[in-house]
């Protein structure tokens, strides 16, 4: 299986920038109400921000013109109630978008969380969990910027622009002129600027991932860098990831920050041209310095929102690549699908049959693993897997439970395939345990509830009891209570907690890969005893080392070279004198050198 | 706080260009208003129309010139928060690795990705960008101020009056911003580290059926982040705008004192233009300073965080000696470890001497594992001492006291990186290929490997996924032998191994002679021919000696021995009588 490093950038599919925004402004859908409440606000105060400078125009032109102080103070103070007003309109639309942008962040979190736990494991084993907690924690969080920008300084801003460009027409349209006159200047070299910084935007989020990644390991896998006195050189290869974001920021910055020579000459000459017409073409007089000044006022309103939009775009192609890795993990399906119709499995029996599977991981789909395998197994028969490392035991463990599909073939359960019916039904009556059992930090009785929440205490009393477990249990500080995580026990005690886990969740089908290999033999021997009241009556599949279990299997199957290549009875396997036998010798030769 | 001037320091260079810009640019742009006000007194109110080039040039010029510091003074200023970043980031690296168990117990690995990017990313941001952006608006306020004063002081008062106002609200919201952004941030650890469980154990998650347990518990964390978030924003939404409105009302006061003045004649109209000029130079910074408080609140809060992780003393830590030559003896002197008041080790001695073996069985939690961390020193003794060569491992720098043993653990780990690169772990390219490749094949590797793609050079994901239990436990134990360290500590290492793997495997090794080992298994076959065999009952040695010494002693060693070879008999036995035994067993158990 190809899988993913922190070494590599990711490789984002690529969708339109148009379809990413479209998407984006949709989630706003739910709250039409206070989105048009907040943009009405939001125009209202931009109106009034493009009004003000007119009555600074009233004050100096006509009042102090006039001589007239208590125009003056009028004006004034119509002014200032302008001001109050857009400071109440101010904290009403953040408010307003405050709620709307955290509860969609919160919503597409969420979703994008749940949609998480609805892929395949394959997901989940070709790339870093780094690199997936990279998308959902991060780039969510980008999202949120992107909301407030879209609304909060785009929608403004453009209404700002607007109202100035009207507002100066009006007011006289020669002096305009000296404002747009720059705008063909200013738009070419933003354009420029902005297209060309995205992909250093782009190039920076996907340093930062795989930083994310490689810290994300480093920390879990602390313990061997350590026993190995490898923190020199995960020191070394955490620094060249660090210098990479480092690096490819910079080198995003130099580009966009051209952004304000750009702004700062355009406002220059804006202002050049403004008293070149008014002084050459115009020849104003004294009485119209009030204009001048207003004209001065627009000029810099006009500008400030072009800054304003400048900026916002500049973070906003950063948010924008944040989009699409979130909305591509929203978008990734499953390649494992739930029928439409799925039916919900019946298991009376537990019968057991793989028709003609074949199967290859979904990106090398040239090398088979397993080929043409067909078993057929009879309800309630326990079935030992043998066979060499890698040889697709764990595989078959894997169709069965259908954390993987097969390429072609068909795996039933009671007749029924497990394709067409619901994961959920499939998975309560299959009982998975693998070799390395996770604990969630929590309580010893959460994890024990975790297959079957609404257990009573006797029946996990009873579990533990049988798998001798409970004596453990009491030697913990809090009994059932204890809290517990996936460092604080032993590989054994973990094994353990989570053999008990599966015996409360009580599957018709056991499925069992390595799932006792860490527990030692005296604890295995009681281990085995409810192993055996587990195993009874329902039809189980067992992957292990241990002879001692493996003898007891009503059918053993030696997986090798992509399909059975022996199957019986241990006695039955022994007479035929195969691989089997051999397997089994190779063990009493231990005995022979005594 | 200290800290962060040390680190600063070392970025003078480009705070002090960031700062020639910034004055530089400050100067450049407050020149602007004096010469309009120069056109509007000259060439307008005085019609002298043809003096204007003369003070239109240097307008346009100062602009352009402006333009240029601006961009010096912000790109530096990116390079610093970059550079903070950068460096705090590694620093923070490198004070996590050397942490020891103890600290990772406590801080889970989603907790401290989130110091490590979002954290740093703040503090850095406020160092850099913020502050520079900081210290051009008290620059850039202090000189307007002093350039409206100039033109006229009754003006600049009442614009001024403002100014303390703003900064009051700054001051009383503040530390409510801090402690908001602090939760925040801890919100943020919450759900990294809540999701990175869901996802680490996904595999169970899904066999059980309960992503929506992991949704719910997910959505605890998330609802957390809403909440505060939330909080948050209605904080800055209810402190910040009054501040921006304040800013517009100082344009305003300018404006009525200045006029008052015109009409009294004591002012010119240009210096009016001036005046309202500066008062607006002077009113955008008050309303960015709301901004920059967000920005500096969550910078403290999340700096607070990082200090933390900094100043974290691991309590494993270098002892004065080191050691020349790696040694392979390892001896336990009467060792006793009590953690949080439950004895785990009880006065437990013996003397591995080089070239030998040493087997350690015992239930489930009888402390075997911990015999281990011992022996790595990944946890110090409550009394008694772990010596190699003579010398208390906690007398040795950490380098000696590991560079010794090579430890295959039974959780395995392996990196998202090439088989190479997981078998030179701690010698990166210094390891020869044939060792490599011959170290694979001991550990019965080499033919997998072999089949996989790119031979030694696939890539095998985060905790090897997409390879077999089996095969990497094969892969943790030629990584061991790899490294050719004198002790091989193998902590129930052979589990998912096949048992003619594991024969191999231990062949392979025996063939090296000169290897001391440690083995802690479960299974007799792993620890049959050790030169010792302990068995551990709840932290105390309950057995030892050899194995034939153990069978003797009939007691638990024997009575694991017979469970796992229910079929022993006289060792002359040939294997058909064993196979009819060992079937009779069977039917029995049945």
């Amino acid at each position: 299986m190809a899988v993913n490093t922190y070494k590599q950038d990711e490789r984002v599919a690529k969708t339109s920038k148009r379809n990413t925004m479209i998407r984006t402004i949709a989630y706003l859908k739910d709250y039409k109400l206070q989105t048009v409440l907040a943009i009405i606000m939001i125009i209202l105060q931009t109106l009034i921000v493009a009004v003000m400078p007119t009555l600074s125009q009233r004050a100096v032109d006509i009042d102090i013109a006039n001589g007239d102080i208590n125009g003056l103070i009028r004006t004034i103070v119509i002014a200032a109630g302008l001001g109050i007003a857009i400071w109440l309109l101010t904290m009403g639309y953040k408010k307003i978008l405050a709620v709307v942008t955290n509860k969609i962040i919160y919503d597409i979190r969420k979703q994008a969380f749940d949609h998480l736990q609805t892929l395949s494991l394959y997901y989940f084993d070709s790339r870093p969990t780094g690199k997936i907690l990279s998308r959902l924690i991060n780039d969510v969080s980008s999202l949120k910027d992107m909301f407030t920008r879209l609304i909060a300084t785009l929608i403004p801003n453009l209404a700002l622009i607007i109202a100035v460009i009207v507002i100066m027409l009006v007011l006289n349209p020669v002096l305009s002129l000296s404002a747009f006159a720059v705008l063909p200047l200013l738009v070419t070299s933003l354009t420029v600027i902005m297209v060309k910084g995205f992909k250093n935007w782009m190039d920076y989020r996907q340093k930062n991932s795989n930083m994310n990644a490689y810290t994300h390991e480093s920390y879990t896998g602390i313990k061997v860098i350590q026993a190995f006195n490898a923190e020199k050189e995960t020191i070394e290869e955490g620094d060249r990831t660090m210098q990479e974001v480092n690096d490819s920021w910079v080198k995003a910055v130099r580009r966009s920050d051209l952004l304000n020579i750009v702004i700062a000459w355009s406002q220059g000459i804006g202002y050049f041209i403004l008293y070149l017409f008014a002084v050459k073409w115009l020849k104003l007089g004294a009485t119209s310095v009030g204009e001048l000044i207003a004209f001065a006022s627009y000029i810099s309103l006009f500008w400030q929102p072009i800054r304003a939009l400048a900026a916002a775009f500049n973070q906003f192609t950063n948010q924008v690549t944040s989009a699409e890795r979130v909305y591509e993990l929203l978008d990734t399906q499953s390649i494992l699908q739930e029928m439409p119709n799925a039916k919900t499995l019946v298991v009376k029996d537990g019968k057991v049959d793989f028709e003609h599977i074949n199967f290859a991981y979904p990106d090398e789909p040239d090398v088979e693993v397993l080929h043409d395998l067909t078993l057929n197994v009879k309800p309630g028969q326990m079935i030992a897997l043998v066979g060499p490392t890698g040889a697709g035991k764990t595989t078959i463990v894997n169709l069965l439970s259908r954390f993987y599909d097969p390429t072609s073939g068909d795996v039933l359960i009671d007749d029924q395939d497990i394709s067409q019916v619901t994961l959920s039904s499939l998975r309560s009556n299959v009982g998975v345990m693998t070799q390395d059992s996770f604990l969630f930090s929590g309580t010893i009785k959460e994890n024990l509830l975790y297959g079957k929440p609404n257990a009573t205490q006797d029946e996990i009393e009873n579990a533990c009891h049988k798998l001798g477990l409970d004596e453990f249990i009491k030697a913990q500080p809090d009994g059932f209570e204890s809290r517990v995580s996936q460092e604080s026990l032993s590989q054994g005690q973990k094994q353990l907690v989570a053999l008990a886990r599966t015996l409360i969740a009580d599957p018709k089908i056991l499925l069992l890969d390595e799932a006792t290999s860490a527990i030692d033999t005296q604890t295995e021997e009681l281990v085995q005893a409810g192993m055996a009241t587990l195993m009874k009556g329902r039809t189980s599949f067992v992957v292990a080392h241990r002879l001692s279990t493996i003898v007891k299997a009503d059918r053993i199957l030696v997986i090798q070279d992509k399909g059975i290549a022996e199957q019986g009875t241990h006695k039955e396997l022994l007479e035929r004198n195969g691989i089997y036998a051999a397997l089994y010798k190779s063990q009493f030769e231990e005995l022979d050198m005594d | 706080m200290r800290r962060i001037i040390k680190y600063a320091a070392r970025q003078w260079k480009l705070y002090l260009t960031s700062a020639i810009g910034l004055v530089a640019g400050v100067y450049f742009s407050a020149m602007g208003p004096q010469y309009i006000q120069r056109i509007i007194d000259t060439c307008i109110v005085a019609g002298n129309g043809s003096a204007f080039f003369v003070l239109a040039i240097p307008l346009l010029a100062s602009y352009l010139i402006t333009g240029v510091f601006k961009y010096i003074q912000e790109f530096a200023s990116d390079c610093i928060s970059a550079a903070m970043q950068n460096c705090m980031r590694r620093d923070t690296f490198r004070s996590i690795m050397a942490q020891d168990q103890y600290f990772f117990r406590e801080n889970n690995p989603g907790e401290l990705m989130s110091r490590t990017k979002q954290d740093i990313e703040t503090v850095g941001f406020s160092t850099g960008f913020i502050f520079i952006f900081f210290v051009e608006i008290i620059v850039h306020v202090i000189y307007m101020t002093y350039c409206l004063v100039r033109i006229n002081t009754a003006s600049a008062i009442a614009a001024l009056v403002i100014m303390p106002v703003i900064a009051v609200l700054a001051i009383l919201s503040e530390p409510k911003g801090v402690k908001l952004s602090d939760q925040r941030s801890d919100d943020i650890a919450d759900m990294n580290q809540s999701a990175t469980e869901s996802l680490s154990g996904i595999r169970t998650v899904k066999a059980f059926g309960r992503e929506k347990t992991e949704s719910e518990r997910f959505d605890r964390h998330n609802r957390m982040f809403y909440k505060h978030s939330l909080q948050l924003d209605y904080l800055w939404a209810n402190w910040i705008t009054p501040m921006d409105a304040l800013a517009r009302i100082m344009l305003l006061l300018a404006i009525l004192v200045s006029g008052i003045q015109v009409i009294a004649g004591k002012m010119t109209l240009g210096q009016l233009t001036a005046v309202t000029q500066y008062t607006s130079e002077l009113s955008w910074p008050m309303m960015e300073i709301g901004w920059l408080l967000t920005e500096i609140a969550s910078a403290k809060a999340s700096l607070k965080k990082i200090n933390k992780i900094l100043d974290a003393k691991p309590l494993i830590k270098d002892g004065p000696k080191h050691l020349e030559k790696p040694c392979g003896e390892l001896e336990f002197d009467h060792v006793t470890l009590d953690v949080s008041g439950k004895r785990i080790l009880d006065d437990v001695s013996f003397d591995l001497k080089e070239g030998k073996s040493l087997g350690i069985m015992g239930a489930t939690g009888s402390g075997k594992s911990t015999i281990a961390n011992l022996a790595m020193r990944f946890i110090d003794p409550s009394s008694g001492a772990v010596l190699t060569n003579g010398i208390d491992l906690r007398d040795l720098d950490l380098y000696s006291a590991r560079s010794s043993k090579a430890i295959v653990t039974q959780d395995i780990f392996l990196f998202s990186d090439t088989i190479n690169s997981n078998l030179d772990k701690g010698q990166k390219g210094q390891i020869l290929q044939e060792i490599l490749e011959q170290s694979a094949r001991d550990a019965a590797a080499h033919d997998f490997i072999s089949k996989l793609s790119d031979g030694y050079d696939t890539v095998i994901g985060e905790k090897g996924v997409g390879l077999s239990g089996g095969q990497k436990q094969r892969v943790s134990i030629a990584r061991a032998l790899a490294s050719g360290r004198p002790l091989l500590i193998f902590d129930d290492a052979t589990s998912a191994l096949d048992m003619e793997t594991e024969k191999m495997v231990q062949k392979a090794i025996r063939k090296h002679g000169k290897i001391t080992m440690m083995i802690i298994a479960h299974r007799i076959s792993a620890v049959r021919d050790a030169d010792e065999i302990i068995i551990l009952d709840h932290g105390r040695i309950a057995e030892r000696g050899t194995h034939d010494q153990l069978m003797a002693l009939k007691g638990s060693y024997y009575h694991t021995y017979m469970t796992q070879y229910p079929d022993d008999a006289p060792e002359s036995m040939d294997a058909n009588e064993a196979v009819g035994i060992q079937e009779s067993g069977v039917q029995e158990a049945r």
